[in-house]
């Protein structure tokens, strides 16, 4: 019988701790009871009561905070506690009063940022509040995604240390312009790269054709031979305009800026001009080619100072005929500027609402 | 000769009274109108983001035609209704709450929908544009709170005695708040 009284008060002492424990994690905050930590110590950035963090994290996290605000590019704050007080509607609209308590950035480029952490069961919420200057870089829809993509898997794991860093982190990503969620493409797809990859390419085997081709030509001592060759081998142009269609128009253009001609300058035998003959029709095929043995293409040139004509037969190969077909590309690139501004102290920036909050 | 000269100053005093009591009255009538212009620039936005998120949700849920159709349809009563910041009167003030808060049940519909579709809930641009939703949601709160903080303040200073005489010989009218109906406001949250 003692023993159970004794049993019994044990239970009611310890139900009365837990109790007292219990009241001690729900403390819910006022606005007015959030210990203002810059204040009272200029190197420090986060205000954590009830010690929810690593030491190691909050000195991570005060040393780079100060960092970014030196370079004047964001005035953070991190506030994390167990609970608000039900007098506020939300999280979110707590947050707005106690950014505009403190004036979380510069008074003129209102550059301020406030991460609050919620922590107590079911009252779990991750809130980012932006000044009026934030708000224009880091929007209320980047400050959603940092929230759901990076920083509510840590959270939800109980992380908070590593959480808050990833966001801190993304944070200045997003105000550097690197962040991923900025950078919505890589500056070429996947497909846009082959299809770059088929425009040098192309150009560089069509200039290699076309070097091979003018070598081929210097070969042959009549220069008739030689200007009608050059003609005779528009096959293989031919071939390099429908495998390579953009870049052989490059290159067609390349030649019409250049004003390289396709034929060597021929001479008059008959009036002495120079480079005036020039080719009158189209050949035309005398004998043609089939699989095996060579045709032969007729050429009238045509002098334009006399008006002298001259034929040459050449041979040409048989081209097996060719089908292929071109895709169009596109190309887009994807470019992101980012802002910064003079950070000054904490006691003058306002915020308007801005920013986004996410429960987890 | 004694009583003309204490009647002139009393005119003298009551032109002086009348004169300052006008221009503190327009002063915080105007800050109401632009208070005013404030939410109503807010819901335009938020207008204009739904929109956005029609569109977006439109490739993903399919089925879901006609939750959004209604939301399309709210959006257009909702925009259609304007409030001249002019002449502001309870009755106007009402009815463009009334198509907001048409507007935020749909969305409220919508949101539930969506809860459906997992695709949705992780693609970028819907996170994106449901955080950019609630901030929206968020500064109507913080406008309208401001708005009627600044009407409060303008009725007051038109109601208390002896200012209250002159506002009605001048005809300054009483300014209506713009009351939130219940449970508006907030759209409710995806989990993620």
């Amino acid at each position: 019988m003692i023993m159970k009284t004794s049993t019994l008060k044990c239970i009611g002492v310890f139900s009365l701790l837990f109790i007292v424990a219990g009241l001690q994690a729900q403390n819910r905050y006022r606005v007015e009871d959030v210990p203002n930590v810059q204040l009272q110590d200029y190197t420090r950035y986060v205000s954590d009561p009830e010690n929810a963090l690593d030491m190691a994290d909050v000195m991570w996290l005060d040393e780079r905070l100060a960092r970014l605000r030196d370079s004047l590019i964001v005035e953070t704050a991190i506030v994390v506690l167990p609970a608000i007080d039900r007098q506020y509607g939300s999280a979110k609209e707590f947050a707005t009063e106690l950014f505009n308590s403190w004036g979380i950035g510069d008074r003129e480029s209102h550059n301020g940022l406030l991460i609050l952490l919620l922590t107590a069961d079911g009252e779990r919420e991750i809130v980012f509040e932006t000044g009026y200057g934030t708000e224009k870089v880091l929007t209320d829809g980047f400050c959603k995604l940092i929230q759901v993509q990076k920083m509510v898997p840590f959270l939800k794991e109980g992380a908070y240390g590593e959480g808050l860093i990833v966001g801190v982190e993304e944070v200045e990503k997003i105000f550097n312009g690197t962040s991923e969620f900025q950078v919505k493409k890589p500056l070429l797809s996947n497909n846009e790269k082959l299809a770059l990859i088929w425009l040098v390419g192309g150009l560089i085997i069509i200039f290699l054709v076309e070097w091979i081709r003018k070598k081929r030509i210097v070969a042959s001592d009549d220069p008739f031979v030689n200007a009608a060759k050059y003609q005779s081998l528009s096959g293989i142009g031919c071939l390099m305009a429908t495998l390579f269609f953009p870049s052989y128009f490059l290159y067609m253009l390349y030649k019409a800026i250049a004003k390289k001609e396709d034929m060597p300058r021929l001479n008059c035998e008959k009036c002495g001009a120079k480079g005036k003959v020039v080719l009158k029709y189209k050949p035309q095929v005398e004998q043609k080619a089939i699989p095996g043995q060579d045709g032969l293409k007729r050429y009238h040139f045509i002098c334009k100072a006399c008006n002298h004509g001259y034929k040459v037969l050449v041979p040409y190969k048989y081209v097996a005929p060719q089908t292929s077909s071109g895709g169009g590309s596109s190309f887009s690139s994807g470019s992101s500027s980012s802002s910064s501004s003079r950070g000054g102290s904490w006691g003058g920036g306002r915020s308007g609402g801005g920013g986004a909050s996410t429960k987890f | 000769m004694v009583s003309l000269f204490f009647l002139f100053l009393i005119l003298l005093l009551l032109g002086a009274f009348v004169w300052g009591t006008y221009n503190r009255l327009v002063k915080r009538e105007e800050a109401v109108k632009e208070a005013w212009s404030q939410v109503e620039n807010q819901y335009q936005r938020r207008a204009d983001l739904v929109m956005n998120l029609v569109e977006t949700v439109k490739g993903y849920a399919e089925h879901e035609r006609e939750t959004l159709s209604r939301v399309v349809e709210a959006r257009a009563e909702a925009t259609r209704m304007m409030v001249d910041a002019e002449n502001l009167d309870a009755e106007s003030l009402e009815a463009f709450g009334k198509a907001q808060e048409e507007l935020s049940a749909t969305l409220s519909r919508l949101m539930m929908v969506i809860e459906q579709y997992p695709d949705l809930k992780a693609n970028e641009n819907f996170i994106m544009l449901q955080g950019q939703l609630e901030g929206t949601e968020n500064r109507i709160a913080f406008e309208r709170k401001e708005f009627n903080e600044r009407v409060n303040r303008y009725n007051v200073c038109r109601r208390r005695f002896p200012r209250n005489l002159v506002a009605r010989l001048l005809g300054f009218k009483r300014q209506p708040y713009f009351e939130a109906g219940s449970g508006t406001g907030t759209v409710p949250e995806v989990q993620f």
